[in-house]
């Protein structure tokens, strides 16, 4: 699991709770490997990516390296801030470990890079 | 757009019995995706259902720039997609297993630009629902309607401004009623791209949008 996938999750749909987001990170196997930097691309997605979340998770993933504290204006042409924020979405893995809902503690267990997102009845 | 059919050698393995296999569904919308779809790369592509993968792994082909998330509630399928990525050398795809975008809702809303489903749609009872194995890949209730209905009802809200949805339809879910009921109860768009009969069954792949 990417932590661009980790940016997408959330456990609102448990009762009761009111954002469960962003998810805690459990991690106990960790996979750190290249991906092809494409600057347009990621420019693309930075409007859509919770940039605190990101950089809560790499820190919980024992990355956090220098991840900038917020997104610089004229992000679109900063091509360190891109390659940063390319490293941090695309290329530190959670292989295997929880993701745990900040508000009620549920974990949802990822196994082989697959996050288990299934809620049980009673839950919703 | 052209699409090459994806490698899925993988799935005659013992540990993806419980995937639901591609077949002529699965090879019409391929067909109505490469028919229909133009050049121009959405940002955000989901599939509801992914079974082997094939699907996500040819729309990833298709749209390298584009993030696919692709989501199953069979943990096997999830693994097949994940290996048919592999495979097919598909570096954009991410795999969630998860019921209806559940958890992933609040975070996508309002983003997806693409979304395909091919469903569970022959026409099952009720008590027939619920399976997270291989029987998810085909009952659909009432009509074979109930995921296919769930998507529509929720498709303003699932879709970009410009976003686009593709469905797979047979004639137990009466696709000409229900493609009326998209138009007035929904206000939505919606045109058949490709049909084809296949055994039994005359399948057809409709397109939805505002």
């Amino acid at each position: 699991m990417k932590l661009l996938t980790h940016n997408m999750l959330s456990s609102k749909a448990i009762k009761n709770v009111r954002e469960g987001f962003p998810l805690l990170i459990e991690a106990r196997d960790v996979k750190v490997s290249e991906a092809e930097f494409n600057q347009e691309f990621i420019a693309k997605i930075i409007p859509k990516v919770d940039w605190d979340a990101l950089r809560r998770a790499a820190e919980q993933l024992g990355h956090l390296e220098s991840l900038p504290l917020a997104v610089p204006q004229g992000f679109e042409n900063d091509t360190d801030f891109l390659k940063q924020a390319h490293h941090a979405l695309y290329e530190i893995e959670l292989i295997n470990g929880n993701l745990v809902c900040p508000e009620t503690g549920r974990k949802f267990p990822v196994s082989d890079g697959i996050p288990n997102m299934l809620l049980n009845e009673d839950e919703i | 757009m052209k699409i090459s059919t994806p490698n899925t050698p993988h799935l005659a393995q013992p540990e993806f019995q419980d995937v639901y296999e591609p077949a002529e569904d699965s090879y019409l919308l391929l067909d109505a995706l490469e028919q229909d779809l133009d050049t121009q790369s959405p940002l955000l592509v989901v599939e509801i259902g992914s079974g082997s993968g094939i699907i996500s792994s040819a729309l990833s082909s298709c749209y390298p720039e584009a993030i696919v998330l692709a989501t199953d509630v069979n943990t096997s399928a999830c693994q097949a997609t994940l290996n048919t990525a592999s495979l097919n050398q598909n570096k954009n795809i991410q795999v969630v297993r998860t019921d209806f975008l559940q958890c992933l809702w609040d975070r996508v809303k309002g983003k997806v630009d693409l979304l395909v489903c091919n469903p569970p749609y022959v026409a099952t009872d009720e008590v027939e629902l619920g399976s997270k194995g291989i029987e998810a890949s085909w009952a659909g209730g009432h009509l074979g309607l109930d995921l296919t209905r769930r998507i529509v009802e929720n498709l303003n809200e699932i879709l970009s401004p410009n976003g686009i949805s593709y469905l797979v339809l047979e004639q137990c879910n009466k696709p000409d009623e229900f493609i009326e009921e998209i138009r007035t109860e929904h206000g939505l768009t919606c045109e058949k791209v490709l049909s084809r009969r296949a055994g039994r069954e005359f399948l057809t792949v409709i397109k939805i949008k505002r």
